[in-house]
């Protein structure tokens, strides 16, 4: 299946992308659209205003996927709190983890020339962040 | 230096969307130029928050518009910087009040975590690395040496 969302991936829409192919869609290929695009006018759509994960009452869009699909997953509750505070969306005081999540988001991305690749690298980013997180207990 | 503006209208009422719109843009740090005129330096995040504010304000009635400029008039980008900076001096200075308001031995694990996230949120928005922030990270240091000692 493809999914879409904006260009230039960061830490929001690498969360959802690794959410996408690791609880939804094993196979998904991603689409991007330049900055402006509305999500209507697509199916399968994340990240971007109007699109079916979006941001949503002060909280990111990788919050919206997963509580529509794996609301009672602790890890990934964690996960929300850290994502949402390195994506600045939420007024709440970011935990510690998302100051490096952000930064280590944003350097895979100039690191890499597309923002396919950009997400491909972002997947063991999130890997790792939930293996962390599930070991830390 | 290349700077990215939102310049924007939103319908006066309700009132709340206003209020919405300026603390988001306050939370970003960025720079008022003019009534519904903002600034940030041009950087994939700045241009990524820029780009949701303005799909909302859109999604509230309202208009944005976003550009990418640069500075043409000499001083322009240091009385930016200069403003920039001070507001993240007042954040500093709050918070090490606050520190200093209890004494130093009352001051738990707990609370020396959440000073320690406050100080870390000023920090990531401080574009030159005012020097009253690494005098509360010495602070901090020393408190949580104090904390670790007592700990024993």
């Amino acid at each position: 299946m493809i999914w879409t969302t904006w260009e230039n991936v960061g830490v929001d829409r690498m969360a959802c992308a690794w959410f996408i192919r690791r609880y939804l869609d094993e196979k998904a290929t991603f689409d991007f659209l330049p900055y402006g695009t509305k999500a209507q006018k697509f199916e399968n759509t994340f990240d971007m205003p109007g699109a079916q994960y979006s941001h949503n009452r002060g909280k990111c869009s990788f919050a919206a996927i997963v509580k529509k699909n794996r609301s009672k997953d602790k890890v990934l509750n964690l996960m929300i709190e850290i994502v949402d505070g390195a994506d600045e969306v939420s007024d709440r005081l970011p935990p510690p983890e998302s100051y490096g999540l952000e930064a280590l988001c944003v350097g895979t991305r100039l690191a890499n020339k597309t923002d396919i690749k950009a997400l491909d690298k972002g997947m063991e980013l999130y890997d790792a962040l939930y293996l962390y997180i599930k070991n830390k207990g | 230096m290349k700077w990215i503006l939102l310049q924007y209208e939103l319908p006066n009422e309700p009132s709340k969307y206003r209020v919405g719109i300026w603390r988001r843009l306050k939370k970003q740090n960025a720079y008022k130029l003019l009534d519904g005129l903002y600034c940030l330096p041009y950087t994939d995040s700045s241009l990524e928050r820029f780009n949701w504010i303005s799909a909302d304000i859109e999604k509230m009635g309202g208009k944005a518009m976003l550009w990418a400029s640069d500075a043409l008039l000499q001083g322009q980008e240091a009385e930016i910087i200069k403003k920039k900076t001070k507001a993240i001096k007042m954040q500093y200075e709050k918070l090490y009040e606050k520190i200093n308001e209890i004494s130093k031995d009352e001051i738990t694990m707990s609370m020396f975590k959440e000073f320690s996230r406050q100080w870390a949120d000023i920090k990531w928005h401080d574009p030159v690395g005012d020097p009253l922030g690494e005098s509360i990270k010495d602070l901090l240091t020393k408190i949580r040496i104090m904390i670790r000692r007592n700990e024993k």
